[in-house]
Formats: structure tokens, sequence, C-alpha cells
């Protein structure tokens, strides 16, 4: 379990480096990156400033090396419009974030799980089909559109739900289906056809001639080991999950890192831009790594490898 | 042993159906045995003879597309047939356990092996406390083999070698003292080093619990050293079957009669080996009338053989009480060609 | 997943079998129809309304904003009604589907260049080229598409071409990862073998052999993914991070809908339908190429 946690562990920082790598690169890419970190009104003195702490007038492998070094010091530079440090306005976010993904994460393992119980152990074929359609034709919505839709539904049609901003548990609920409803269509199919698999392997056969009851051969054996290729299909929509937050917040207003990120874009606050998005690739990355250590409690195949 | 007794497990026209794209495909087509109590029993054919597949119907584990087609099983003069769902369900594990081929996928990886175990006693013995099953568990553990039990018992499948694991499964068979248990290529994945062990405890625990043992295999050598009744199986039909002395020295079938020519000889060069022309027949065309005819070296172009399918009838008269059963028109006359055959051999060893 | 079209020893004419194939099970279920129905529909009103004469995106015409559909004013039907600066709404949808369907095909094509060309070489070379690539998959991978998609944008600046280079650039792996597999079990066989043994280099070999087998399912992959790129395209206008006026898009379109739910929902609404109509049309026909197309919901075991 230890070297298992060992390798991942390393893995991840790996990616971590990876990422930054690509951003500062990408900074580069414009050109100069005065041009992107400093606002339009930046004096000569500003300019040349900033210059020397990145090292700008040097080789691009000190280049390279200041930024990891002031990235790991949590300087990310200055938002151009609220002259404070860019990081501080991420952190600021971040819970908020964390609560919408993960609270729309647990929510779509628990409906598809739910769900998934439903429709394996219900006898009609016709309910079964008929949330497996539900499923594919939520999938083809694109999150921001369903998004509006449940505000037209549940906001403007029915009143019943606040459709802007963070507040009470009531303003959470949106959001969260929204986004948890997402990859309901996947997880239905996935479940459904582990649950499949399940049903011809040789150790649930050996169950049977146990004298083993349907249901509990279900709950026992199957679940359990269909559970395993649905946490990794979860860890690798999480992706997913959190992109499509960074547009869930736009549609209801949700005061988190993806909304900062796009309002700062269109505002040209290049350094939040930035440190928003490292920051929510490292989250990605951390969030990856716990889905990871879920798996190896789940199977004990792994934790022992 | 005679066989005034009635028999424990009564098999009558038993078929199995395939339910296809097309017209249903007959797995089993009629074949009809007795097992009697504490006799081991042995099921023998190439692949594709439908052996597994009749344990599994007698069982009521068929799955997906295959299905009880017709035919009746009695089980101390019980209808498993005519059973409910329940009812069976409530008789496999307790009365009749099976032991499959391979106890790598046939043990849930994700479950401790003591659970497994357990979960078969929890089944069919509910009132027993959990102190009580756990001790049992670990009983039957060293009853196996498996050393140090206690440690074993919160394991995982994966952690035990293929053999310990087989040991398992044969734990979890006969934690309830079934009547029967039946094996299903008990050893056939196993390493061959740890074949004949295996087997060995096999027939070790079965003699100490006085069940009768269904022993599925294609492997005569096997069938040879420990039934005492075998039965043949080619083509989803029963050949013939009788003790098993007499079916290997006096084979009543020109199936048999080849399976046995088939059988390497130490003494004899590698390339006299016999091996029986032709292929299995295929399920959904089976040959008409009997099913071995296309490859019968006795069938010389008589239509009978092609005509009519041959019941299973008496090949000789009672040895010590014990029938031998055999389905050919033309039996009598295999006699003669063991003398050939042997005579043949003889004189090929003589050559080389 | 394999079907006729995945036959390596196929001659070109199973092409053809493949696209029969495909109609003939469209045809046999609903919801493969439904699907068909919806796909011809949301084409029929891309292609057919900007030819038809009425087609106006662009004049503004405050004294007719906010009209439901199908309201006549002045004589005039706006079938679609009008948006908040009375703009025709049927011809702003039309004209949006037009260009999120070219830059949806072109960066397909794209990725799936690219995406074909880096998996078959790292399949086939192995080694340090195959790290490399799928280096580069890992790193892609590690950040999420939108996310990814935002920031590149807002610095290159969002222009059309711009969106379509960075949709094809950010969608090669799928493809790739699929070819790469393709590549590492044919390279073994013996007909890529005798090829190398006849000293054939490398680039003929990928050419010739690797390719028209990885081809079938690439389409099937690349008509899936053009719903997906359809999709983040949207996503990205709907931000504000687009496609720019005064071209129209659908996810700028209910953005703008999206103020005024209250008064006129059509505005926010009827894009939104049109995405929806459109990529469910593509994903569902993708499934027509594959041998599977329906949901499969396995039954237990009889007798037990």
């Amino acid at each position: 379990m230890l070297r298992f946690l060992a390798r991942r562990l390393t893995q991840s920082v790996l990616t971590v480096f990876g990422v930054l790598t690509a951003a500062f690169f990408l900074v580069r890419l414009a050109g100069d990156p005065s041009v992107l970190l400093l606002p339009v009104e930046a004096t000569d003195k500003d300019i040349a400033l900033l210059r020397s702490e990145l090292g700008l007038d040097q080789s691009l492998p000190i280049q390279y090396a200041k930024f990891l070094v002031n990235v790991l010091q949590g300087d990310l530079g200055l938002s151009l419009r609220q002259r404070v440090p860019a990081l501080d306005l991420v952190l600021e976010r971040l819970p908020a974030t964390l609560e919408l993904a993960l609270t729309a994460f647990v929510l779509g393992l628990v409906l598809a799980f739910a769900v998934g119980l439903v429709m394996r152990l219900t006898p009609s074929p016709r309910l079964r089909a008929a949330i497996m359609w539900l499923a594919f034709i939520r999938q083809a919505i694109p999150v921001f559109f369903f998004g509006l839709l449940m505000i037209l539904l549940f906001s403007v049609t029915l009143g019943w739900l606040p459709s802007l901003g963070r507040g009470t548990i009531y303003h959470l609920i949106l959001p969260a289906l929204t986004l948890a409803t997402y990859e309901l269509a996947l997880y239905l199919r996935l479940f459904n056809s582990a649950l499949g698999e399940q049903q011809g392997q040789d150790y649930v056969r050996t169950a049977y001639a146990k004298g083993q009851t349907r249901t509990k051969i279900i709950l026992r054996h199957m679940l359990p080991n269909a559970l395993l290729p649905l946490v990794t299909i979860a860890g690798i929509n999480l992706g997913m999950l959190l992109g499509s937050a960074v547009v869930t917040e736009t549609v209801f207003s949700w005061p988190g890192v993806g909304r900062l990120i796009v309002q700062s874009v269109s505002q040209r606050d290049y350094p939040v831009v930035i440190a928003g998005v490292l920051m929510m690739s490292l989250v990605f990355v951390l969030i990856n790594l716990a889905v990871d250590l879920l798996y190896a409690v789940l199977d004990p195949r792994v934790r022992l490898s | 042993m005679t066989e005034t007794a009635a028999p424990i497990l009564s098999v009558r026209n038993l078929v199995v159906e395939a339910v296809g794209a097309s017209a249903p495909v007959r797995i089993v087509d009629g074949v009809s045995f007795d097992v009697h109590a504490g006799e081991v029993f042995g099921i023998v054919g190439e692949s594709g003879s439908g052996k597994s597949i009749t344990m599994l119907a007698v069982m009521g584990l068929l799955s997906g597309r295959t299905r009880l087609a017709g035919g009746e099983v009695k089980l101390r003069g019980r209808s498993l047939t005519d059973m409910s769902r329940e009812e069976l369900r409530r008789i496999r594990g307790r009365h009749v356990s099976m032991i499959f081929q391979d106890p790598m996928t046939s043990l849930n990886p994700v479950l401790r092996i003591g659970n497994q175990i357990a979960e078969i006693l929890e089944i069919h013995q509910p009132g027993l406390t959990r102190a009580a099953v756990r001790d049992r568990v670990i009983e039957l553990l060293s009853l196996v083999g498996v050393p140090s039990p206690e440690r074993r018992y919160r394991q995982y499948p994966h952690e035990f070698s293929g053999g310990m694991r087989q040991r398992a499964m044969i734990a979890m068979a006969i934690a309830n003292n079934p009547d029967i248990l039946i094996a299903d290529e008990p050893t056939t994945a196993l390493d061959v080093t740890i074949q004949a062990q295996v087997m060995e405890l096999l027939l070790a625990v079965r003699t100490r619990n006085q069940a009768a043992m269904i022993l599925i295999t294609h492997d005569l050598g096997l069938v040879a050293e420990t039934v005492d009744r075998v039965a043949v199986m080619y083509g989803g039909r029963l050949m013939e079957e009788g003790p098993v002395d007499e079916i290997f020295s006096r084979p009543a079938h020109p199936y048999t009669l080849g399976l046995m020519a088939s059988r390497p000889r130490l003494d004899a060069a590698p390339e006299f080996l016999y091996s029986i022309p032709g292929q299995p027949p295929s399920l959904s065309n089976r040959p008409s009338g009997c099913v071995f005819n296309p490859r019968c070296a006795m069938q010389n172009g008589r239509e009978i053989c092609v005509t009519t399918v041959p019941s299973l009838g008496r090949a000789s008269p009672n040895l010590q009480g014990m029938t031998h059963n055999t389905a050919c028109h033309f039996s009598g006359e295999i006699e003669g060609w063991i003398g050939a055959i042997a005579g043949g051999r003889d004189a090929m060893r003589e050559t080389s | 997943m394999s079907s006729a079209t995945a036959d390596k020893t196929a001659p070109a004419s199973h092409r053809f079998a493949g696209i029969r194939n495909a109609l003939h099970i469209i045809t046999q279920s609903y919801s493969m129809m439904f699907a068909a129905a919806l796909l011809v529909t949301v084409l029929l009103l891309i292609i057919l309304v900007p030819l038809l004469p009425g087609y106006d995106p662009y004049t503004q015409n405050l004294a007719v904003s906010l009209a439901a559909p199908f309201e006549n004013i002045d004589g005039r039907t706006y079938i679609f009604g009008t948006d908040t600066l009375g703009r025709d709404l049927l011809s702003r949808v039309a004209l949006a589907g037009r260009v999120s369907l070219l830059i949806g095909l072109c960066a397909v094509v794209i990725s799936l260049a690219l995406g074909v060309f880096l998996g078959l070489v790292a399949g086939f070379f192995r080694g340090v080229v195959e790290s490399i690539v799928m280096g580069l998959a890992d790193l892609q991978l590690s950040i999420p598409r939108v996310l990814l998609l935002i920031a590149v944008a807002a610095i290159v600046g969002p222009s059309v071409v711009n969106l379509t280079v960075l949709l094809g650039l950010t969608s090669w792996v799928v493809y790739g990862r699929v070819a790469r597999a393709m590549a590492l079990s044919l390279r073994e066989r013996e007909f890529v073998l005798s090829a190398v043994t006849q000293g054939a280099s490398a680039a003929w070999n990928i050419r010739k052999h690797l390719l028209p087998n990885v081809l079938p399912q690439m389409l099937i992959v690349g008509s899936f993914e053009l719903g997906q790129i359809i999709v983040f395209e949207a996503s990205l206008s709907y931000l504000g991070l687009g496609i720019q006026p005064p071209l129209p898009s659908w996810g700028m379109m209910i953005s703008e809908g999206q103020q005024y739910l209250e008064i006129d929902p059509w505005i926010a609404l009827l894009p939104g339908i049109a995405i929806f109509m459109l990529v469910t049309g593509v994903q569902f026909l993708s499934q027509a190429f594959t041998s599977e197309g329906q949901f499969d919901l396995a039954s237990p075991p009889k007798g037990t």
C-alpha cells in the first residue's frame, strides 16, 4: 500500500510540474509576458521591475527557475484590476468551487448508484429503457443550457429555488444537480455493463451454486466488483466535472474560481487567469489522487501489489 | 457394491437447448443415468460433448441462452425439475455441491476467503453464531490442508496459490455435508504437480463425508484410477455407461473403443498414436441416427446407423449386480474389434 | 467494438457496406430514427434558411424587439421571434449553426489527423517517441479541457480560426490512443513484418497497412467527437470567449437570452434546442456505425 501511495504521489508531483511548465510556455506564447502581466498604464519603471523579477532579460532556463521559485512561494503576480496578489483572489474563491464540485461528484455517484440499482432490480424493462433514455438525452444537452433549463423551470416558472449566488443550501441544489446529472448517462451505462459483465463471471456462478439468493448475490458479490470500473471512470471524468463546474459557476453566478477566471479573461486580468487555471489543475490532480486511493481501498488486489 | 438400493440421483432424458438466432440447438439430447449413494461416478467426453452442461442443468445453474427443455431429474426421489426456484436454491450448497474448473475466477476477488466459505454456512445454517461459523470455517480449512488457517481466513483469493484456492473451493463444497459432490474438471486448471494432491484430497474428503461424487473430466487416466462407474458422452448424448473396469477392458461402444485406443501408451512409439478419424459433430447439425456414425469404423455402410438413434440398452449380463449399458446397434461386434486392435498393436510393437 | 468495417482484408467497397449497414440499423430502431430525424431537421434548418428570401441575421429593428415565435408584426411573421435588438432569430440560429458546424467539422479533421499521426507513430516506433507522445497526452489530460481552452483562447485571442485550431489541437488524444493501440497490435502481424523484411520504410508501412485499419474506427470516434466539440465551442461562446460578434453563435445567444428568461425565454431556448438536436443526432448516429446501437441491459440468468 505504501509503495502504491508513493508511486502515485510522485506521479502527481510530476504532473503538477508539467502543468506549471506548460503555463510558463503558454504565457510566453503571446510574446512578451510583460504585455500580459501588467496593466496598460504601467510605467517604464513597472515594466523594468517585472522584467527583472521574471528574469526576462536572462536566458530561458533561468526564467523558468525564477518562475518555479515564484510559484512555489505563492507569488503569481498581482491582479491587474485589484492590485492584490492573484493567488489571494483565487484562494478566496476556492471553497465555493470545492463545495460545488465535491457535492456534485458525490451526488453524481450516489444518483448513479441508486438509479443503477433500481434499474437492475426492477422487473420492468420499460422502466429501464425509459431511465436510460432520459440519461442519454441529458447528456446531449450542454451543461450550461441544462442549467438554464433548470433555472427556467425551478426559479422562473415554479419559483421554488433561487437562481443565483451562494448562501443557503437551496442555492447549492440547482448548480449541483446540473453538474451531477451530466455524467449520469455514462455512469449508468457503465454500471449496467459492469453489472452485466459480472453476470457471466464464474464467481457469480459459484455463489448461485452455493444456494445464495439473487438479491444477496447482486449486493454482496456483483456490486463491489461493479463499483471498481465506476470509480475509475468517475475519476477520469473529474476533468469534465471541473471543467463543467467552470461553466456552471457562470450560469448560476456561483462565486467560485471558475467564474473568477471567466471574468478575469474578459477583463484581461491575466495574472488571475493563470493563477486560477493553475489552482484548478492542482485541485484536479489532488482529487485524482484521492480517487486512486479510494480505488485501492475498494480493490484489495491493488493494495497488495 | 450393489445397486439394489434406489439411486440417489436419477436423470432421465435430459434435454438442454441453447436458444440462438435461428432454431434452438440441443446441446444435451436425451441423457439418462443414475448415481448411487456413496459411489464415484465419472462422466467423460471431449469438450463440447455436453458433460458440464448436463450437471449444470441438474443443479439449475443454466444461464444466458441455455435452458432445460425436457427430461426429469430426481434427487432421493424428489423431482428437481418440478421444483420451484426457491426450493432448488435451498438444495444447492446443502445437498448438492459443485466445484468448478478454475478456482481463480470461481472465487470473488474482492471478498476474503474466510467470508466466502462462511457464506455457504450462513445460507444453509442460519442458526449458527458468528463465532461458530468462524470456527467451522477454520476447521474446514485445516481439513483440506490449508496451513495456518486462522491467518488464511482473512486473506484474499489472489493471495492463495492455485492449488490452495481449489482446496478452499473444496472446503466450501463440503461445508454442509452434501449428499452429492459434483466436480467439474477440478484439477484441469492446476499445475500438473498439484493435480494429484488435490485429487487425493477430493477423494479423501468424499470418503470421509460418505457423499456420492460425480467427476466430470476428459482425462481417461484419472477416470480409470478414481471412479466406480463411468458414463461416456459424445455429441450431447450418452454412448455407454457402466463399471469402470468393464468399460476400460471390454468397451461396448465403438466410440469408447476409439477413446481407449487413442490413449498414448508408454511402450508404443509415438508415431503409432491412434486417433479417431474425423471431427466431433456440430450440435446444430447433428448427424441423423447415431450421432457417432460418421466416424464409426464399424458402421460399414449399414443403414440403421444413419436412420435410427440407438437406445441405451444392456451391453452384457449383470456383473455383480451392476449394469453396463450401451447405445449402439451392433455392440455385440465390438469384441472382435478389441481383439483386432490389441493384436495390431502387438504387431506394431514387434516391428518397431 | 468491432464491425464489418474493421475487417482488415476488406476492399474499399466495404466502406459502402458500412453505410448500408448504418442505414439498416437506423431504420430498425425508433431511437435511431428519432435521432436521424433530429439531425436532418437541424441540418435542413442550417443549410436552407440562409438561402431563403427574408434571411437577415444582422439588421436591428428595436420596434420589433422581443417578438415571440410566430408573432406577426406589420405583416411579417417572425417564425422564431426576435431578440432584444429586433434581429430575426431564425436567421441568427441558422447562421450560428453554420458557423458551429463548420468549426466543428474542421476541428474534427485537424484533431483526427493529428491524433492518428501521433498515435500511429507512437505505436509503431515505440521507445522515446512513444513516451513523448503519451507524455503529451497525459499532460493534456491533466488539465480540464474547458480550462485549457479558456486559458489559451484568452491569450491568443478568440477568432474563428484560432478557435478551430485550438479545438482541433486539444482533441487529438482520443484518436491518438486508439491509433496507438491499433498500431501496437498490428505491427506484430505478419503482413507488417513481411513488409518490414522486404525493406519497406516505416512511412510506407504506416500509410499502407496501419492507416486503412485505423480509419474506420476513427470515423466512428470522430462523429461522436463532433458532438463534443460543438458543445465545447458553444460553452466557450456562452462564456464570451468563443465566437465574437457580429457573428452570431448559439452559445452567446443563450447567454444573452438568459437575462430575459422571464420576459422572453425563446431567445435562449431556441439556440439551445438547436444544439441539442445537432449533438444528439450526431452522437446517436455515430453509434449506428458500430455494431452496437442499443443500450445493453443484461437480464439475470435463467433458472436461478
